[in-house]
C-alpha cells in the first residue's frame, strides 16, 4: 500500500475581484498520509479555506485552479484527479458553521441519507436506517427521533454531529475539517473534537483541520502546515513546530495565544495587518511585519526549503533561530 | 381590515363628482324626477346613515342594486365571476409554466447566454403592456389561424379553455417576468449557501441538486412574490376582459364605473380587495408549509 493519501503541488487559486484577479493561494504544496492528522493554521485571508475547498472541488463560481492535485482512490499511489470526481467517493467536509451548513427545508435523517441512497443505491427505508446508525455512531441521543427533526429544532452540538454524520455517510478516507469548532461553545468544542479524534482512530480516516486555534490544533494533528498570505510558511511536526518555530510568522503567531502564566497584562498581537491579496509584498510576504527582516528578505523568490527530514521553512534567515528552544 | 377597505371605498365614491340620479333618470330628466329617484335611492340621507345602511346589508351578504339594471349587485358579480376565476387561474398556471424552467435555466447558467437572453426576453414582456400585447395577439395568433375566438366567451370546457388561452396568455406575458426575476435571485442566494456546499460534498448533483435542495428553499420567496403578482393579475384583467371582450368583473368594473353605478363600483371593489387578502393569506399557509421555520400564530 502507498502510504500517501493525498498529494498537492504547486496549488495556485485565482479569483476573480471587481475586475481584476488576486491569487488568494499561492503555490500551496502538501501531502498527507494514511489515516494522519494535518493541521492547517493561519489567520483569516491566509487561503487556509479555500485550499481546503480546492481539494474537495468546492471553490466559488469563477475560481481558477492551478497545480496538480492527487488522491488514492484505492491502495495505490495517489492519482491525479478532478476534484469535483471527489464528492462522496472518498473525501468529506464539515464546516465551520452548523446554522448554515444543513438544510433548513430538509429532515436531517433524510440529509444525512443522501449520500447513501445516491452512492450505494440505497432504497428510501435502508437509508433511513443507515441514517439512523450514523447518528448514533456519533453520539446523538434518541437517533430515531431526531432523524424527524429539522436541523433548527438542535442545539449547535447536535446539528454539528449532524453534519460530521452526514460527512461520515459516503465512508470517506480523508474528511476535510473546516474550523468546525470555531461556533460552537467551549464544552462542546471539546466533545466534538474528542468524537472528531475517536472516529478518526476508529475508522483510520485521514484529516485535514484547518484552524487558526493552534491549541485545538495540537490536540488533534501530528503535521502542521503554518500559512500566511495564501503560502504554506512552515511545515513540520505539530511537536517541533511548538518547540522550536523555524519562521518569524509561526513564532509570532504562538506569542499572540494568550496564555495563563503571562506575566504581562496586555495581548500580544502581531504589528501591522496581513497584506491585501490584490498586492502582496515582493519576496517574503511576511517580511514587512517581520521582527526579525533584513534588506534581502524583499528581495529573494519565495521557496519552501527542507531543513530536516520532516521539516521545512519559508524562512531565508532561519540562522536568527539557531540555538533557541522554547 | 376589511372594514377599512369598505369604508375607503364608500368613501372615495362619495367624494367623486357625478350625480347618480343624474345618471339613472337621464339628461332629460326634470329636477322633480331626480329627487324621486334621490329619495328612492336614499341619497338624501347623512352620509353616515348611508354608509351605516351598507355595512349592514353587506354583512347580510348583499352589496344593493345596481342603479342601473336594478339587479341585486351580488347576482351581476356572481354572473361574471367564473369568467374571472377562469382567467386568473390559467393565467397564474401559465405564468408557472413559463417562469420557473426559465427562472431556473437563468440561475443555473448566471451571466451566460442563456440567462442574458432570458433577462432579455423578460424586459421585453415587462415594457409591453397588456392591451397591446393583446391586441398584438389578436392580429397575430387569433385572427390568422382561427384556432382562438377573438373575444366572448363559451359554454363548453373545450371552448372555454379556447377562449381564455390568449387572455391568459397576455397575462402570463406579462406577469412571468417578475416571477423570473424573483425565482432567478432567490435561487442563486440559496446556491451560494453553505448547505448547498454540504450537499455538493456528499456527491448531490444536477436535478436532484436543484429539486431537493434549491428549488424548496427558494420556493418561498417565490410564492410571496407571485401572491402579490396575483394582486397586480386582477387590476391586468380588468384590461385584458376589455382587450378580449371577456364578459368577466374586470369588464363589469370598466362598464359600471362608466355608469356611475356606484353600489356595482363598490361591489367590485370589495371583491378585488377581498381577493387580494385571501391570496396573501393562502401564500402565508403555502410558505408556511414549506418552510419548516415558519409557523403560523393561529
Amino acid at each position: 500500500m502507498n502510504e500517501h493519501l493525498l498529494e498537492v503541488a504547486d496549488l495556485k487559486i485565482t479569483l476573480p475581484a471587481g475586475g481584476a484577479t488576486i491569487t488568494p493561494v499561492d503555490g500551496v504544496s502538501l501531502s498527507l498520509g494514511r489515516g494522519e492528522a494535518l493541521g492547517i493554521a493561519g489567520e483569516s485571508g491566509s487561503g487556509k479555506t479555500l485550499t481546503l475547498k480546492s481539494i474537495i472541488g468546492l471553490l466559488p463560481p469563477g475560481a481558477f485552479v492551478e497545480g496538480d492535485l492527487r488522491f488514492a482512490l484505492g491502495d495505490q499511489a495517489p492519482i491525479p484527479y478532478a476534484a469535483t470526481d471527489v464528492h462522496g467517493r472518498g473525501i468529506s467536509i464539515i464546516f465551520q458553521e452548523p446554522m448554515t451548513a444543513l438544510n433548513p427545508t430538509m429532515r436531517v435523517g433524510d440529509l444525512i441519507a443522501e449520500g447513501p441512497r445516491i452512492h450505494e443505491g440505497l432504497g428510501k427505508g435502508a437509508a433511513r436506517e443507515r441514517a439512523v446508525e450514523l447518528m448514533r455512531r456519533v453520539g446523538i441521543p434518541a437517533p430515531e427521533r431526531r432523524a424527524r427533526m429539522w436541523p433548527h429544532q438542535l442545539s449547535g452540538g447536535l446539528r454539528q454531529r449532524v453534519m460530521i454524520a452526514t460527512a461520515l455517510s459516503t465512508r470517506p478516507k480523508l474528511l476535510l475539517c473546516d474550523e468546525p469548532t470555531t461556533a460552537l461553545d467551549v464544552s462542546i468544542q471539546d466533545q466534538i473534537l474528542g468524537l472528531l479524534q475517536e472516529i478518526r482512530t476508529t475508522l483510520g480516516m485521514s484529516i485535514i483541520f484547518v484552524s487558526h486555534d493552534l491549541a485545538v490544533l495540537g490536540e488533534l494533528c501530528e503535521r502542521l502546515a503554518i500559512m500566511y498570505a495564501g503560502q504554506v510558511v512552515e511545515t513540520g511536526p505539530t511537536e517541533a513546530v511548538f518547540s522550536s518555530p523555524n519562521h518569524p510568522y509561526t513564532e509570532a503567531l504562538m506569542t499572540s495565544v494568550p496564555s495563563f502564566d503571562a506575566t504581562s497584562d496586555k495581548l500580544a498581537g502581531i504589528e501591522g495587518h496581513p497584506p491585501d491579496p490584490r498586492s502582496f509584498p515582493p519576496g517574503c510576504r511576511f517580511a514587512p511585519r517581520c521582527r526579525y527582516a533584513q534588506d534581502d528578505c524583499a528581495e529573494a523568490q519565495f521557496r519552501l526549503v527542507p531543513t530536516s527530514a520532516e521539516r521545512s521553512t519559508g524562512c531565508i534567515h532561519t540562522e536568527v533561530f539557531a540555538g533557541r528552544e522554547r | 381590515m376589511l372594514f377599512g377597505i369598505v369604508l375607503v371605498v364608500f368613501l372615495v365614491l362619495q367624494i367623486t363628482p357625478g350625480d347618480p340620479a343624474r345618471q339613472i333618470a337621464g339628461l332629460r330628466a326634470s329636477e322633480a324626477d331626480l329627487e324621486e329617484v334621490r329619495q328612492e335611492l336614499g341619497l338624501n340621507d347623512p352620509v353616515i346613515a348611508q354608509y351605516g345602511r351598507y355595512v349592514g346589508n353587506l354583512l347580510q351578504g348583499d352589496l344593493g342594486y345596481s342603479y342601473k339594471s336594478r339587479k341585486p349587485v351580488a347576482d351581476i358579480i356572481g354572473d361574471r365571476i367564473s369568467v374571472t376565476v377562469w382567467l386568473l387561474t390559467t393565467g397564474v398556471l401559465m405564468t408557472l409554466l413559463i417562469s420557473v424552467p426559465l427562472g431556473v435555466v437563468a440561475a443555473l447558467r448566471k451571466d451566460r447566454v442563456a440567462d442574458h437572453a432570458i433577462r432579455g426576453f423578460g424586459l421585453l414582456g415587462l415594457s409591453m403592456p397588456a392591451f397591446w400585447t393583446g391586441v398584438i395577439l389578436l392580429l397575430l395568433v387569433a385572427l390568422p389561424t382561427g384556432w382562438f375566438p377573438a373575444g366572448g366567451f363559451g359554454d363548453t370546457f373545450g371552448e372555454k379553455l379556447r377562449a381564455i388561452f390568449l387572455p391568459a396568455l397576455t397575462l402570463a406575458i406579462g406577469s412571468s417576468p417578475f416571477i423570473i426575476r424573483g425565482l432567478r435571485a432567490a435561487m442563486i442566494s440559496v446556491m451560494e449557501s453553505d448547505y448547498i456546499s454540504t450537499a455538493r460534498s456528499v456527491g448531490v448533483a444536477g436535478g436532484r441538486l436543484v429539486r431537493r435542495f434549491v428549488l424548496r428553499n427558494a420556493a418561498g420567496p417565490g410564492v410571496t412574490l407571485l401572491a402579490i403578482e396575483i394582486g397586480y393579475l386582477l387590476f391586468g384583467a380588468v384590461v385584458i376582459e376589455t382587450t378580449f371582450a371577456l364578459p368577466g368583473v374586470g369588464q363589469g368594473l370598466v362598464i359600471a364605473a362608466q355608469g356611475r353605478d356606484l353600489p356595482s363600483v363598490q361591489g367590485y371593489t370589495l371583491l378585488f380587495a377581498l381577493v387580494v387578502v385571501a391570496v396573501y393569506l393562502l401564500s402565508d399557509v403555502v410558505t408556511a408549509m414549506l418552510d419548516p421555520r415558519v409557523e403560523i400564530d393561529t
